[in-house]
């Protein structure tokens, strides 16, 4: 009787765990295919691609060697040169640039399209979203429009002395730059936007009451309550723009290479596979670096809240 | 140890947090002034409309009044949040007209508390003397006895998230009072707590502000609060202030129906005639000892309302035969809901006097009451 007994219990039990089994699998297996084929699979192969040697077109070959990471650092058969670096140091600070300008246009914008009338704001917000629905390549090719050299913007910058006769504002970092905050700008102002408008107004009158005005006042009260909005802003615009090959390669004329562009050409133009996986290899270690720094900051600052990130 | 003793004892110790009324030699120094005040919203709603008020220095004044009636907004234009459409307001004898609330020495207790979430308890109460420039040790010297004597310094470190509504409750008094500011404004701070915790707070609050003789005004709609908690109170409905004056007056004398009923019970009757002292009403003819020039109903309150079986000797004045339609016991007192051919009379009566006091329901009894007790209104 009682081993008989016990082993319905086990029967039941054994079947309960091969339902729960199955509907793990069924409900697990979509995203972990989709992480392994799409995440792990290619970045094995990227991080494989980078120690192998190049080939006569530019196609990874063994034996496996350091040197892709050797040039990396700026070092080739004609010596070293601080050019990869001085690449870097672009992209750095072209995205740190990026998300600051950002940051300093959606804090207004937000703010203004809260303030308006709730019908009007939706419309507002797809004002700000709409130039992104087209092709970044078109929206840059106007910019090179507008920034050539002999037109209304160049004409002006040359009248008030800011660049050489007959030189245009495109190519250049600054091109590159308001190419950047008109790329990215949505992502900032989107999260800014929702932080801002479920902001504690109370708070606010708070620290008014207790003596704070001004940068102060927007320093204690409105900042910390709009610190994870900023903060996902700041990832949603400054990592893409590390990246971003589009706006230096046609607002930079060559002249203004970011890492994006470095790596890009290694698949294309002069085809260097390695290479160009060590590089984006690179780019990844500085991103998640930055992601790691920028976390304690968080942590730092918005305490009170539990984790922001 | 009961908890309010020990809160007394506490309040008594802490020495130097506040200056007591004695030191402050201006005459003026926390008085509150409204001479005519309106505030129009932007949509045409009338907040406040042309309110006249003088709140006394170290008075415990409250404003009372249904939601909609206009008193927080008449509290936020005291702390400078809302500009004025009409009249003037004076702190300390000075105007606050074009005065930002930063530039107010007047800090408001919010009904959410609106503790700074990324602050801890002790960053929190000091903030106001952060922003004033006090020094860094005498910051912390004062922050420590605020926490002491609100019984709050072990929480000191905690972040407000991971505080009850009672010690929130009390970081944002302490977060105002330590700037020793002429008026405290103080928005519905208890409504948000259970009924034990806010008899509590109300106990400890009274006796605070009676310590530091700090102006303090109250916003409540809560009739029980007002009555146990001011000196003098202002009834407000629709942006008008029905009636002001001290607490026990406002209560035994109501000038008109809105405020009889809105604090506490009442009977209210309409007035047919008028022959001298003897007025007509619903219930019969009434006797008052005061009859004002407009009288257009009369009103007694529950407990004025003397019962007696029908075998005792009627008073010749003011007597009715009543019938007992409903008895609600209360613990302390009973409240007798009586018909009074045909019309409801609440009455109510003690529980502990000696003799007998306790009716059944369906008994006829004698009902009495004084002239002297009833008050006659206008509208």
């Amino acid at each position: 009787m009682a081993s008989s007994l016990g082993t319905t219990e086990r029967a039941h039990s054994g079947r309960r765990s091969e339902r729960f089994a199955l509907g793990f699998v069924l409900t697990v297996a979509p995203g972990a295919l989709w992480i392994i084929l799409f995440l792990l699979a290619p970045s094995i192969l990227v991080i494989a691609m980078a120690f192998l040697s190049n080939g006569d077109y530019g196609s990874p070959h063994l034996p496996m060697t350091l040197d892709a990471f050797r040039r990396v650092l700026g070092f080739s058969v004609l010596g070293w040169s601080n050019g990869n670096l001085k690449t870097l140091w672009r992209s750095l600070v072209q995205s740190a640039t990026a998300a600051v300008a950002t940051i300093l246009v959606a804090y207004p914008l937000a703010f203004f399209i809260v303030s308006r009338r709730s019908y009007l704001r939706p419309l507002l917000l797809l004002m700000v979203i709409l130039p992104s629905w087209t092709n970044q390549v078109i929206r840059t090719y106007a910019w090179m429009e507008l920034l050539a050299p002999d037109t209304s913007l160049s004409h002006l910058a040359q009248e008030s002395g800011l660049i050489a006769p007959h030189m245009g504002l495109f190519p250049s970092d600054f091109a590159i730059f308001l190419g950047l905050i008109y790329n990215y700008l949505p992502y900032m102002v989107l999260p800014l936007y929702a932080a801002v408008e479920k902001l504690d107004w109370t708070i606010v009158e708070v620290g008014r009451d207790l003596y704070a005005s001004g940068y102060r006042l927007f320093w204690h009260t409105v900042f910390p309550q709009t610190l994870p909005g900023l903060l996902a802003g700041i990832i949603l615009v400054a990592i893409p723009a590390f990246g971003d090959f589009v706006v230096p390669q046609l607002l930079g004329g060559n002249k203004f290479l970011m890492l994006g562009n470095l790596i890009a050409n290694q698949f294309t133009s002069t085809p260097d596979w390695p290479y160009g996986a060590a590089l984006a290899l690179v780019m990844l270690c500085f991103t998640f670096a930055g992601l790691f720094v920028f976390r304690r900051v968080a942590r730092r600052l918005g305490r009170g809240e539990g984790q922001i990130l | 140890m009961n908890a309010i003793p020990r809160l007394a004892q506490a309040i008594g110790d802490g020495k130097d947090f506040a200056k007591p009324a004695a030191e402050i030699h201006d005459a003026q120094h926390g008085k509150v002034h409204l001479q005519d005040v309106s505030k129009v919203f932007a949509d045409g709603t009338v907040a406040v409309d042309r309110v006249n008020l003088e709140v006394e220095p170290g008075e415990f004044f409250t404003l009372l009044g249904p939601s909609g009636c206009g008193k927080t907004t008449l509290l936020r234009i005291i702390a400078g949040f809302e500009d004025l459409n009409g009249g003037a307001i004076f702190i300390s004898g000075r105007s606050m007209l074009g005065v930002p609330p930063h530039a107010r020495n007047v800090n408001t207790v919010f009904q959410s508390y609106a503790l700074f979430p990324q602050l801890n308890v002790a960053e929190n109460i000091a903030f106001g003397l952060r922003m004033r420039g006090v020094k860094t040790v005498e910051r912390r010297r004062r922050c420590q006895d605020m926490m002491v004597s609100m019984q709050i310094d072990v929480f000191a470190k905690r972040m407000p998230h991971q505080l009850s509504g009672g010690q929130r409750q009390r970081v944002a008094l302490a977060r105002a009072l330590i700037n020793e500011p002429e008026v405290v404004l103080l928005d519905e701070p208890l409504s948000a707590l259970d009924a034990k915790l806010r008899q509590e707070l109300q106990v400890e609050l009274l006796r605070m502000q009676k310590r530091l003789g700090m102006t303090f005004i109250f916003v409540t709609h809560d009739q029980h609060e007002a009555l146990v908690m001011s000196d003098r109170i202002a009834v407000m409905d629709k942006g008008l202030v029905r009636q002001m004056g001290r607490v026990d007056d406002v209560y035994e004398r109501p000038r008109d129906v809105f405020v009889a009923e809105f604090l506490g019970l009442s009977n209210i009757f309409r007035v047919q005639s008028k022959q001298g002292a003897d007025v007509s009403t619903s219930l019969g003819m009434l006797r008052l000892s005061h009859t004002p020039e407009t009288l257009q109903h009369v009103m007694v309150r529950p407990e004025k309302v003397l019962l007696s079986s029908l075998e005792e000797k009627g008073r010749g004045i003011n007597d009715f035969h009543g019938l007992v339609r409903e008895v609600l016991y209360m613990g302390a007192t009973s409240q007798y809901g009586l018909e009074i051919d045909g019309y409801p009379l609440v009455a109510t009566i003690s529980n502990t006097q000696n003799g007998r006091t306790r009716y059944r329901v369906g008994e006829r009894l004698r009902v009495h009451i004084e002239p002297a007790s009833i008050v006659g209104m206008g509208g």
